[in-house]
């Protein structure tokens, strides 16, 4: 309300928290047997994550017997961010990770996206990709020696530039949800959803 | 205090090609009256060859900060699709614009695109030794001039998914 929203802007809120709870669901990836997940999260300067861990390590999961070939994991991400601006938004980074038949452990796949930017529930799908390699000749190397291409940071994915002409095969979905809710982003002026009027706080 | 845009979000794929292996470029554009304070203006994604489905995924992130003193020459982004063959050639396969979303909250925008058609020729030679033509001058894809002489066929879209916060716009009696 609207009384709240100058109390808070009076006493000098200059940042905001974003505070997400969620799942990463399943992953489909039917290719693949056995597969465990690593989750990171890569955020702007202006950013401090207050509270929830840097990186997730999930359980090993099979691949369902049945038609579905799934791998559930219901595998928690719970975090909270402190902000003085909403660039540099949090995106969660996901390596999905296997063993080859040698067994050394694999890269199977990568995905990214951002945290919700509103509050409320949301399901979301997001591909999983693996880079590849940029030739036919390391590529029949890479299978001999049994190298397969990765990211040395996965970090890269959240960031603009560093990715052209890199090559990728998507292979799978991601499903994940997330319950959103922020504190002070109206004190701070920030419209995030349609029709928000603050009328009478125009007057300021 | 300024009134503030963030647009912030990927460009998720690119679908309805009929080639497969494609990447994207992306530019935007705005009016005098916005300044760019963060963000890269400019990216090219990935190429994405997928195992099975019609999308082509990039995964590529945006996140743009402006400040306005207008709202003349809103930002709109420009896209050019292209095929990246196995002997790493690039052909334009598609161009399209999006302009950023007025309204804040998340918006899923799929972006139609278009390619220059070229002459009988062009076309035949275009399959057998690839490539594809393009345009002169790319800002004909997002600005206002004619395209009289312009032929052109529909290409795939491109799908973005993208959150707009606004700061600041209800104190300059901006409804939005």
């Amino acid at each position: 309300n609207f009384q709240a929203i100058q109390m808070a802007a009076e006493a000098g809120a200059s940042s905001f928290m974003l505070n997400v709870c969620g799942q990463i669901e399943s992953v489909e990836l039917p290719h693949y047997d056995y597969i465990f997940l690593i989750y990171q999260f890569v955020h702007g300067d202006d950013w401090e994550r207050v509270l929830g861990l840097e990186e997730g390590v999930s359980q090993l999961s099979s691949k369902s017997a049945d038609v579905r070939g799934l791998h559930a994991f219901a595998f928690p991400v719970e975090v909270t961010f402190k902000s003085t601006n909403p660039h540099g938004w949090p995106q969660l980074v996901v390596t999905a990770l296997g063993t080859d038949i040698w067994g050394n452990q694999v890269v199977r796949g990568y995905s990214v996206c951002h945290l919700p930017m509103q509050p409320g529930r949301v399901t979301k799908r997001v591909p999983l990709f693996a880079p590849q390699s940029s030739s036919l000749m390391s590529k029949l190397q890479g299978l001999m020696q049994s190298e397969h291409p990765l990211y040395t940071d996965p970090k890269i994915l959240g960031q603009g530039q560093g990715r052209q002409v890199t090559r990728v095969r998507s292979l799978g979905q991601m499903t994940l949800n997330f319950s959103t809710s922020m504190k002070n982003t109206r004190a701070l002026g920030y419209q995030l959803l349609p029709g928000e009027n603050f009328g009478a706080a125009a007057a300021m | 205090s300024m009134a503030e845009v963030h647009v912030i979000g990927q460009i998720v794929g690119a679908s309805e090609f009929p080639e497969n292996d494609l990447f994207c470029k992306w530019e935007a554009h705005f009016g005098p009256a916005w300044k760019r304070l963060e963000g890269e203006v400019s990216g090219q994604t990935q190429v994405d060859c997928p195992a099975s489905g019609e999308m082509a995924y990039f995964a590529h992130p945006i996140d743009l900060h402006f400040a306005t003193r207008g709202l003349q020459g809103w930002p709109k982004l420009h896209f050019e699709v292209f095929h990246y063959d196995w002997a790493g050639r690039s052909s334009l396969v598609g161009y399209g614009f999006a302009h950023v979303p007025s309204q804040p909250g998340l918006h899923k925008i799929d972006c139609v695109t278009w390619r220059p058609t070229g002459s009988f020729m062009d076309e035949v030679s275009a399959k057998f030794v690839g490539g594809g033509i393009q345009l002169k001058r790319p800002d004909l894809v997002y600005e206002l001039h004619d395209r009289r002489n312009v032929h052109s066929t529909a290409g795939g879209k491109v799908h973005l998914e993208l959150s707009v916060i606004l700061r600041n716009f209800d104190k300059f009696g901006v409804e939005c």
